[in-house]
This record gives structure tokens, sequence and C-alpha cells, in this order.
């Protein structure tokens, strides 16, 4: 995914390779990469495991502030890890750089919010953008239509499941819990919206109305669900939701296991949904 | 063409004057190295450097990065002397709420000004990374008969740059890939910013960076010729090797009460300020530059323009 193939490499024999090789240097990449940008004839993308961002953050920081179009594709976005442990599991990782301005953290469920996050990405050139993607095998959620994910991965937000009659609850996710989402749904039954929030950033620069016919003001009963910090998943939930999510870091046993322990999976949100 | 040390030493002390006087004003700032650098300053832009002060992005300028970004009244004082679209008025805003003249360079903000810079190190790595940029494109758009790009990548950077692990990093990378067109001047002055650097260093930087894979030469920077016969050797080596400078500096130099001492880091200089102007020879006019110095800086932007025009008409309109 980050290998440009027949691209080459970037050497000192042949500097005209697009892929370069930083070893393990995740700092000094991302302060290379904002190079590249200031340069400005080329587009460049850094890649490493999403935990590291904390090595990257200084320059991240800074093509944020300087506008710089770098696109980051960061792995292993979660407790979903697994066996290596809590040192290799992000959990206030991907929150904390929602936090940070100007720049998109794009967070895709599946092969097909990932296609739309790559064409976000590289149509954004107000500053950077970052790809949180999992390590492990997700289901292809074919059951929402191609485009819808495409697009809505595009607009940082959408109906990934609309509900059948009146608009009772809505659940909320993003990347490898939106699958829970969709599963504790089919459980609760009709009156149950998912909706999928790939990217924050995207979804609040989207029209008011927009935002208020995926996540209308009326509906408050909500719930989400991400393996990750809870607290800023709020200014969507409100205070009479729920969020699922980790207060504590992961552990090292496989991934699923890990997951089940920590509590991120569909009889949660269920559970959650109900008490409200 | 050689080396007018005269008026180049006039500009290098009005550009301290700059400094002290902008510094003063927003009482706040960093007057260390401006000073401590005002001779480099004067040799980079007012003679070494490619560039064009009207066409600041052209794709083929000598590409400045101050690293030690806290020195930005270096910067803001050598782009106004060069002709950038910098005029004295925002000088005189320092600091001040939406000036062209932040407390460290913000790109973006200010003409000719190639990176944001402040947190220490990263200008560094930012260097390497526009060498790499220019050394792809060279790699993708020249010929045998036609080179497009030969510009060269120029760092200065500070004692505090070089601490920070992400110019080791960096400078691991830019020796890998044989980075030639990349200089650094290391502003070697021996102090940071709360203590003097022997408290906190040990090591011998110019060995790093030769093991590193780095060509390293040392000089005096207050020396200009020395400073110029220097980089014109980095220049010319294309050899496979980035190019290290160990230029040895008195920080705030100027300002005798503080400087050589980590107090010259900061604005704590501001208070001899008056005293110290009238040592460099300044008048009691404030942001003073000379005419002979502003004509100097024509002159030269004439012969800037000429090399630029030559490139432009040749590959420009392609």
């Amino acid at each position: 995914m980050n290998y440009i193939k027949d691209g080459g490499d970037f050497t000192r024999d042949t500097p005209g390779g697009r892929n370069i090789r930083f070893g393990i240097r995740e700092h000094g990449m991302c302060a290379i990469l904002n190079g590249i940008s200031y340069h400005g004839l080329f587009r460049a993308s850094g890649a490493t495991f999403m935990v590291f961002t904390d090595y990257c953050r200084a320059a991240i920081r800074l093509a944020a502030l300087a506008k710089l179009p770098n696109i980051y594709i960061f792995t292993h976005d979660s407790i979903g890890v697994g066996e290596d442990g809590p040192t290799h599991e992000p959990v206030e990782t991907v929150s904390s750089v929602r936090l940070m301005p100007n720049i998109d953290v794009i967070r895709p469920a599946d092969p097909e919010e990932t296609a739309g996050a790559f064409v976000a990405a590289m149509q954004r050139v107000e500053g950077p953008t970052l790809l949180a993607l999992t390590r492990q095998t997700v289901p292809i959620l074919n059951d929402i239509d191609v485009n819808l994910r495409r697009e809505g991965a595009l607009r940082g937000g959408y109906i990934a499941k609309k509900e059948k009659g009146k608009l009772d609850l809505i659940i909320m996710s993003c990347g490898s819990e939106l699958q829970h989402a969709l599963a504790a749904a089919k459980e609760l039954g009709d009156g149950v919206r998912v909706v999928s929030l790939p990217c924050f950033e995207r979804f609040d620069r989207q029209p008011s109305e927009y935002r208020e016919e995926v996540l209308p003001d009326e509906c408050r009963k909500r719930v989400a669900i991400e393996a990750g910090v809870t607290e800023i998943w709020y200014q969507y939930v409100g205070l009479d939701g729920k969020v699922i999510g980790l207060h504590q870091f992961g552990l090292s046993a496989p991934g699923a296991e890990v997951m089940k322990e920590r509590g991120i999976d569909a009889q949660h949100v269920i559970d959650a949904a109900k008490s409200l | 063409m050689s080396l007018n040390i005269e008026i180049l030493s006039k500009a290098a002390n009005q550009a301290r004057g700059l400094c002290m006087d902008a510094v003063q004003a927003s009482q706040s700032g960093h007057l260390g190295l401006p000073l401590g650098c005002a001779e480099i300053g004067a040799v980079l832009f007012g003679h070494a450097l490619k560039y064009n002060p009207d066409q600041p992005r052209w794709i083929n300028r000598d590409i400045f990065v101050l690293s030690g970004g806290h020195g930005s009244m270096f910067l803001y004082a050598w782009l106004h002397m060069s002709g950038y679209d910098l005029p004295m008025s925002e000088i005189k805003r320092f600091r001040q709420l939406h000036s062209k003249t932040p407390g460290h360079p913000e790109f973006g903000d200010t003409p000719g000004l190639e990176c944001t810079t402040g947190p220490l190190g990263q200008g560094v790595g930012n260097s390497v990374g526009i060498s790499v940029a220019t050394k792809m494109a060279a790699a993708r758009f020249n010929t045998d008969e036609h080179k497009i790009f030969d510009q060269h990548v120029v760092c200065l950077c500070s004692d505090g740059d070089m601490q920070e692990g992400v110019a080791s990093e960096a400078c691991a990378l830019a020796a890998h890939w044989g980075l030639d067109n990349l200089i650094f001047i290391y502003d070697s002055n021996a102090v940071t910013l709360d203590a003097a650097a022997k408290e906190t260093q040990s090591e011998d930087t110019g060995k790093r960076m030769q093991a590193y894979g780095f060509d390293v030469q040392e000089i005096e920077g207050q020396d200009m010729q020395q400073f110029l016969d220097a980089f014109n050797v980095a220049k010319r080596r294309d050899n496979g090797k980035p190019q290290f400078i160990i230029a040895h500096t008195l920080i705030g130099k100027g300002i005798p009460e503080v400087e050589g001492t980590y107090k010259a880091h900061g604005e704590a200089g501001a208070k001899f300020v008056d005293a110290a102007r009238k040592a460099l020879g300044l008048p009691d006019e404030h942001y003073f530059v000379s005419k002979d110095v502003y004509d100097y800086f024509a002159q030269h932007k004439k012969k800037l323009l000429a090399d630029y025009n030559r490139w432009e008409e040749t590959y420009g309109r392609c």
C-alpha cells in the first residue's frame, strides 16, 4: 500500500526513484517530508505504525501549521494490534491527532472507505491528512453501497445504515469498530441508524444541512464505539449518550481477544443503547 | 568577483542595529544568533547565494533555511536589505499582530522565507528534505545538455539544533543518500538557551558529522573571507558528500556586556543596546540602513537578476 510499484527507490545512485527508505527514523522522516513539501514540486507521503505518531508529532504539528499537504499512512491503529502488546497499541493516539488544528484524520472502516480516504488525502492541499488504518482483517461492508462508502469518506461522515420508520437511536463509529455498530443495530431493531464517521474534520466542514441530515438534532439517544479514548466523541454523542471505548492501555494477546477483554464489541453497544 | 568586505562589514553592523532596534522595541526576541552571524548573513545574501527577490519561489534558487528559527531577525534584516518585499515598516512591527515578521519564521507570512522553524532540529530535517526534492527534480528533468536544476540548499543551524535527535536522524540520511548540494553552516557559539553548551555537550560535533559521511570544514565565523572560501569549497565539491561548515562565532557580538554568554541568547542584552549601537558606529537614528549599503544591495540584485534572466530565458518559457 505504501510502496509505489515500478517507482524505484531513491538512492544516491538513483535519485529519480519515488520510494524513499527512512529506516527506523520516524521523526527524521516527517521532518524530511516537510522539506519535500516546502520545495513544492512533489507530493510527499510517509508511512509507519500509528503508535509512533508520538515520534513524528513535532514535525506533523509544523506541517499542519505551515499548511503542507503531506499524507501520513499510519497503520496498526488500535489495540487490534494484539500480540505486540500495549507498547505498540494506540489508545489515545488517534484522538490526540484529531485535537491538532488543520490536519484531517481519516480512519476508514473497509477498503472502499479507504479508497475514498486516499482520494480525500490527495485532493486536500490546505494541510496534511493522516490515514489511520487497521492491522487486522476487517469485513468488506458490501451491505452499504460502494459509492456511498467512497463518497462518505470524502464527506467525513454519512448514514451507513438508515433506520426503518421512526428514528429512535443513532450509533456512531469508524474504522474497525463500524462492524460492531452495524451488528448491534441489527440486534436492536428498526428505529436504529448507523453513522460512519471516518473523518471528524471533513464532516465538520460539511454544510450544516448535511450534518443535520446525518445527525438530526432531535435524536439525543446516541451511542458511539471506538477502540480508543472516548472524550472526543462526546461532541457528537452529547450529554445524554454513551461512548464505548478505552480508559486504559491495551494488552498483549491475539487482537480479537484484546478487543473482547476491553469490551470493544457489539454486545457493549447493545447494552449501552438499552441503558439510555 | 571579489568580496567587498568594506561595504559588507558595514551592512553586517547595520543588520545588528536592525536586530537590536527590533528586539528593543518589542521587548522580546533573540539577539544572540543575528548578532553572532551577521558576517555570515552579509556574505550569503550580499554575495554568495543565488536568488531573485522579485521571484522568491523561483524553482532553481538556492534555498536558505534558518534552522535556529529564534534568530528570525537575522532573516528579516537580510531579506529586507536584499530587496524582498519586506519594507522597514514590517521590521518595525517585529513580533506584532499580523506583521510579516513574527517571532519565529512562519512559512507563507514572509516573502523569501522557506520554512517554519523554531522548534530546534526541524529545519535541519527540512533542509535534508528540500535537498532530496532538488535531487529528485534534477534526476527527473536535467539532461546532459541542460542543467535546469543546479541549486544548493543552505542551512544555518545552532548548537541547539545539533543537540536535537531529529537532526541526527536527518543528517545520517543526508550522508547515506549522498546529498552533496546540501551545506550546513553550524553557528558554533558554544552557548545554548540557559547555559554554556559545555554544561550539556562534550562530543566533537565535527567528528560526529564526519562519521555520518559529511565533509567538515572549520572557520572563524566573523571572518567573511574565510567563510566565503569555505562556502565556495563546499559548493564546488560535488563529491557525493553533504557539507558541514563549523563557524565559530561570538554569540551576541556587538554587545560587550553579554556577548559570548548565554545571556546573549535572548533579549537580556537589549538594555545595553544604546551604547552598543554607538560602539558599532551606528547613528542615533533607529532602524538605520545607509544609502551606500542599500545601493550595494541594489547593484547586487542587478547581477542576481541577470543570472535569473539567463535561466528564465532558457527554461522558464518552455
